[in-house]
C-alpha cells in the first residue's frame, strides 16, 4: 500500500504545484492586461508565477517548521511546472504564426536573411570577446564561458553544453538573467517606445 | 462562415499545427514546437484552405503558459548564484541586447524589416518569449519566429567552432563560483 500511495502523493503534489504556478501566472496576466500595460500578458504571468512560487515556499516553510531538527528545518521544495505546459504554449504560439504566414512574410524573410545572418554572425564575434572577458578576468573556463555568452535560446544551448561538459548553473543563471532582463525590462521599454512611434 | 465551420477550421489548425510540431520534434528542429507548429498550421491553411480568425483569447492563454514557464523556472538558488555572477551576467546581457537592437534599428532604418518585427525579431531574448510579444502587439510574428530560427541555427552551427578556438585559452584568476561547479 505504501508503495502505491507515495507516487499518487507525487503526482498531486505535481499537480497542486502547476496549479499553484498557473493561477499565479493568469492572475498576473490578467491584473497587467486590465491595466494596458504592452504585453501584460506575458509580463505579468511571468511576475505572478514567480510571486506564487515565493508565496508557495512561504508556505511550505511554515508547516514544517514544526518538524524542525538538529540540522534545522529542510529546505522547501520550489514548486516546479511540468515541461508540457510550456510546449503547449509555443506550439499555440506556432499555430498562430503559422495561420499570419503569407508570401509576403516570407518574402521579407528572404530579403532580411542577409543583414540577419549578419547580425548574428556580428553576435557571435561579440560573444568571442565577451567568452574571452569571462575566461581572462572571471577565471571562468572557456567552455563555459562560450556557452554562457551565445546567443542561443535557453533550452537548445542547455543540452548543447550539458553533454560537453560546462559548468550548468553558470550557463542557466547567465542565459535566465538575459531573459528575464529582455521580458522585463527591455521588452516594457521597447513596446512604450514603439507605442509613442 | 457558421460557427461550426470556424471550430472545425480552428481545430484543424490546431491538430496540424500539433502534428508539425510532433514532427519537428523528432526532426530535432531548432525551437521544434514553435518551428514545426508554424510550418505544420502553414500547411493546413494552404492544403485546407481554412479561412479562420483565431480568438484572441488563445494568444493570451498561449502568452501566459509561456510567461509562467519563464517565471516558474526561477528557482531558489537562483539570486545566491547571480550574486557571485552578476557582473558576468550584465556584461552578456547588456553586449548582446545592444547588438540586437542596433541591427534592429539599422534593418529598420533601410525599410528591411517594419520597426515592430525588426526589434522583436532581432533582440535576443528567448524565442517564445519574443513571439509571444508579437501576438500581442498584432506584429508578424511568423516573421519575428522566423529571424528567431534564423539566429539559433546560426548559432547552433558555429557554436563547435567558437568552443574549438576558445578552448587554447588560458583561466585567468577564479572570481566567479564557476570552476568547480559547487
Amino acid at each position: 500500500m505504501r508503495r502505491r500511495a507515495k507516487p499518487a502523493r507525487d503526482g498531486r503534489s505535481a499537480v497542486a504545484d502547476a496549479l499553484v504556478l498557473l493561477s499565479g501566472g493568469f492572475a498576473g496576466a490578467a491584473v497587467l492586461s486590465l491595466l494596458h500595460v504592452p504585453a501584460g500578458a506575458l509580463i505579468g504571468s511571468v511576475l505572478g508565477s514567480m510571486g506564487a512560487s515565493k508565496a508557495a515556499q512561504a508556505f511550505r516553510r511554515r508547516r514544517r517548521t514544526g518538524r524542525r531538527t538538529a540540522a534545522g528545518p529542510p529546505a522547501p521544495a520550489a514548486p516546479t511546472l511540468p515541461g508540457p505546459v510550456r510546449v503547449v504554449g509555443q506550439v499555440i504560439l506556432g499555430v498562430l504564426a503559422g495561420e499570419r504566414l503569407n508570401t509576403e512574410t516570407l518574402t521579407t524573410l528572404l530579403h532580411s536573411l542577409v543583414p540577419v545572418v549578419l547580425s548574428v554572425v556580428l553576435m557571435l564575434l561579440l560573444t568571442l570577446a565577451l567568452a574571452r572577458y569571462l575566461v581572462a578576468r572571471r577565471g571562468i573556463d572557456p567552455l563555459t564561458a562560450v556557452m554562457s555568452a551565445a546567443p542561443g535560446g535557453i533550452s537548445v544551448l542547455a543540452i548543447t553544453a550539458q553533454r560537453q561538459g560546462a559548468v550548468m548553473h553558470v550557463v542557466l543563471a547567465i542565459h535566465l538573467f538575459r531573459v528575464l532582463v529582455v521580458v522585463l525590462v527591455v521588452l516594457p521599454l521597447v513596446l512604450h517606445w514603439l507605442r509613442a512611434q | 462562415m457558421t460557427d461550426a465551420a470556424t471550430t472545425v477550421d480552428l481545430l484543424v489548425l490546431l491538430a496540424t499545427g500539433a502534428l508539425g510540431a510532433a514532427l519537428g520534434g523528432l526532426a530535432r528542429l531548432p525551437m521544434w514546437p514553435i518551428t514545426g507548429a508554424l510550418v505544420g498550421s502553414a500547411v493546413g491553411n494552404v492544403l485546407l484552405g481554412t479561412s479562420v480568425t483565431m480568438p484572441g483569447g488563445l494568444s493570451f492563454f498561449a502568452q501566459v503558459l509561456v510567461g509562467t514557464a519563464v517565471g516558474a523556472s526561477v528557482l531558489p538558488g537562483f539570486l545566491g548564484q547571480l550574486r557571485t555572477l552578476i557582473l558576468p551576467a550584465v556584461a552578456v546581457t547588456l553586449t548582446l541586447v545592444a547588438a540586437g537592437l542596433s541591427a534592429a534599428a539599422l534593418m529598420s532604418a533601410f525599410g528591411l524589416v517594419g520597426p515592430r518585427e525588426s526589434l522583436l525579431g532581432m533582440i535576443p531574448g528567448g524565442v517564445g518569449e519574443m513571439v509571444a510579444a508579437s501576438a500581442a502587439l498584432g506584429a508578424d510574428s511568423a516573421l519575428v519566429a522566423g529571424m528567431h530560427v534564423i539566429r539559433l541555427l546560426v548559432t547552433l552551427w558555429t557554436l563547435p567552432l567558437l568552443v574549438r578556438w576558445a578552448m587554447g585559452w588560458r583561466p585567468g584568476p577564479r572570481k566567479a563560483d564557476s570552476a568547480d561547479g559547487s
